[in-house]
């Protein structure tokens, strides 16, 4: 523990330079912005910002997307409060009660518990990522091939069994991302794969280029197939505080909210939007009276932001403890890092402490700065979301396809992410989740590696999967995660989660 | 959020979800196994460069044949309408950036993409892409090439 502190007290010392003071401030304003305006999420809107940070220190640029990140998941509720339209994905369930409580003339309780939720669910969350990084770095730096392998395996299977949709469809989509992060040269052999004599493809597909497209450009069409992702009116605000009544609903929800979220957050496949769910389901399970929800129930605001929140931040652990992002945009967050030299993985924490405890100070600041930026300002971010979409589309369109060239530097990867545009509006048509195609896209080639060197550990047997205890152990709890999915009752219950929104 | 799980059959059936992404599937793994069979397998100590996608060739085959049989009961429809204004033109516009960017730098690029792009929906005038065209590429200019000074050509011939 005095080592924790110690520690902490180090991280703040990186953190409150003025350089990370701002940068952390500029994530939360922007991530507040992108987490306010509807059809901009913070996948495409980090992608984008991917070449800012070619010319920042590392600390600061990992310090300004992480604000993005948790910071969208402040904004996201102002949007779904007051319009009845989810700013982000991860307040979809938040439009059902906030904006009920809206239309009676309590849209500032609203606004207030979920910042205030918020703000609670962060520090949580922030002293939690510090607190268990540590021991699950000494545990990662102890597995060995197999491990990692089987760790992957049960990576996949629980995005998959957490992901939205189809189960099947979603193992599916995860083979297929698998197989899209083997196109290029192979590492071992150095012959090239998949790549049809194209010479651009020799480095593979780039990742920026395909989440773009998944997320960014389809994402723009869908929107604008839906008639411009929003419409109805905003709500006006009167009080900005909740009552003492409200207060005392609230609080045992932020508190269950806070645990679900943080919780789910660390699961690969998770992160803020299942937590979002998650906690609103619970809520409505446990109350005494379930019709309130939907009415303007307070816990169905209080819950789910404070669970998106403490998604997003303990999504951090095992990106910072294994090397392994759990969700897309942790999958940035690898990107970001690898573009300045860093490989994320047990050995950040020993050869980065400035980086590794920097980013988790920043978080507490974050929050803080963010609690301000959504509380008294909220009117200007209000005042955001009368930019009609029409315009806003466009602007989207370029900053796209600028951030994805100046990535490599190469038009072809602004090809790429318009081939991937059209065919993620496809997958939203046929109804399959592009979440698991990333995760599968980026995890390929580790999956790949980890199983090539466990075979030739083994000389080739595939018993090597099973004696040992810790790559065994995962590979039975995916087993378990996909028999329990596939088992009626469960999947009843899972499906009528998803149907919440 | 987009609806989900088992639906009551509607009056016309939809084309079923799980028929079409099984043939996409399917279809797709079929195609990995055909470009990926002339890579070596190697031997299982020593695993080659057509290993791991043979496997996963195999896997999706699988998966979208199982899909494909499932579709005679599950009852999952998708939506078969396609917004083609949108689909065409704002893909249009991003082919139209990487090529009027390669022959002529980034502001033309700019202008040109804004110009597709906002014929996507009807409810956008010329003029909304006259000063949208306008005032994006002068914040690329000054944020990309003069404030983070990347090595963007910016009009080149």
């Amino acid at each position: 523990m005095p080592d924790l502190l110690e520690n902490l007290i180090f991280g703040f010392g990186v953190a409150v330079t003025p350089q990370n003071l701002l940068f952390c401030l500029i994530g939360a304003l922007l991530g507040t912005l992108v987490g306010v305006l509807p059809g901009l999420g913070p996948v495409a809107t980090i992608a984008m910002l991917l070449p800012v940070t070619f010319t920042l220190p590392p600390v600061a640029a990992l310090i300004m997307l992480a604000g993005l990140y948790y910071g969208a998941q402040y904004g996201g509720s102002t949007t779904a409060i007051l319009v009845n339209i989810p700013g982000e994905s991860s307040s979809v369930v938040t439009t059902i009660d906030g904006h009920a409580m809206a239309r009676k003339g309590r849209a500032g309780s609203a606004l207030a518990i979920a910042a205030l939720g918020s703000f609670f669910a962060g520090c949580v969350a922030t002293a939690i990522v510090a607190v268990f990084s540590q021991p699950l770095v000494k545990v990662a730096g102890s597995f060995q091939s197999p491990d990692y392998f089987g760790l992957l395996v049960f990576g996949m299977v629980a995005a998959v069994v957490l992901a939205q949709g189809s189960v099947v469809r979603s193992v599916a989509m995860v083979v297929l991302g698998l197989f899209l992060g083997l196109i290029g040269t192979d590492i071992a052999s150095g012959q090239t794969r998949f790549t049809f004599g194209i010479s651009a493809l020799a480095d593979g597909v780039g990742f920026v280029p395909v989440a773009m497209g998944l997320f960014g450009i389809a994402e723009v069409i869908a929107s604008l197939e839906r008639g411009g992702a929003r419409q109805g009116s905003i709500e006006k605000i009167s009080r900005l505080w909740p009552t003492r009544e409200e207060a005392r609903q609230a609080w045992p929800a932020v508190l269950r909210g806070t645990g679900i979220g943080s919780l789910l957050g660390v699961l690969p496949g998770g992160g803020a939007l299942i937590s979002a769910f998650a906690a609103y389901v619970v809520e409505k399970k446990i109350a005494k009276d379930p019709s309130r929800f939907g009415q303007g129930a307070i816990e169905g605001v209080a819950a789910p932001e404070s669970a998106n929140n403490a998604g997003a931040q303990t999504s951090f652990i095992p990106l910072l403890a294994m090397g392994i992002p759990p969700n897309p945009v942790m999958a940035l967050m690898l990107g970001a890092m690898t573009i300045h030299g860093i490989v994320p993985g047990p050995k950040v924490m020993t050869e980065r402490p400035d980086l590794f405890w920097g980013m988790i100070a920043s978080m507490w600041i974050g929050n803080l700065m963010l609690i301000i930026i959504n509380l008294p300002l909220i009117g200007i971010w209000v005042k955001f979301l009368q930019i009609p979409y029409r315009w806003l589309y466009s602007v989207i369109l370029v900053f796209c396809c600028i951030g994805v060239f100046t990535v490599n530097n190469t038009t072809t990867d602004v090809l790429v992410m318009a081939l991937f545009g059209v065919f993620g509006y496809l997958l939203l048509k046929i109804r399959c989740e592009p979440a698991p195609l990333i995760l599968g896209f980026i995890l390929g080639p580790m999956l790949e590696e980890n199983f090539r060197r466990s075979l030739i550990v083994s000389r080739g047997s595939w018993s090597v999967f099973l004696e040992r205890p810790i790559c065994a152990g995962f590979l039975a709890l995916s087993l378990l995660f996909l028999l329990l999915v596939l088992l009626p009752t469960i999947r009843k219950g899972r499906e009528e989660a998803f149907k919440e929104g | 959020m987009s609806q989900q799980g088992t639906k009551p059959r509607e009056l016309r059936p939809l084309p079923s979800a799980d028929l079409c992404s099984g043939l996409m599937f399917a279809g797709l793994g079929v195609a990995i196994l055909w470009v990926g069979a002339d890579y070596s397998l190697g031997v299982p100590s020593r695993i080659g460069p057509g290993y791991v996608p043979r496997l996963l060739g195999v896997l999706l085959t699988a998966i979208g044949l199982f899909l494909i049989v499932r579709s005679w009961w599950t009852t999952e429809g998708i939506d078969p309408t396609v917004a083609w204004r949108p689909l065409l033109l704002i893909s249009a516009a991003t082919v139209a950036f990487a090529l009027v960017f390669e022959a002529s730098g980034l502001v033309p690029a700019i202008l040109v993409s804004v110009g597709i792009a906002n014929c996507a929906t009807p409810e956008n005038r010329w003029s909304t892409a006259v000063v949208l065209g306008g005032v994006l590429a002068f914040f690329a200019w000054l944020l990309f090439v003069k404030g983070l000074s990347l090595p963007l050509p910016v009009w080149s011939k």
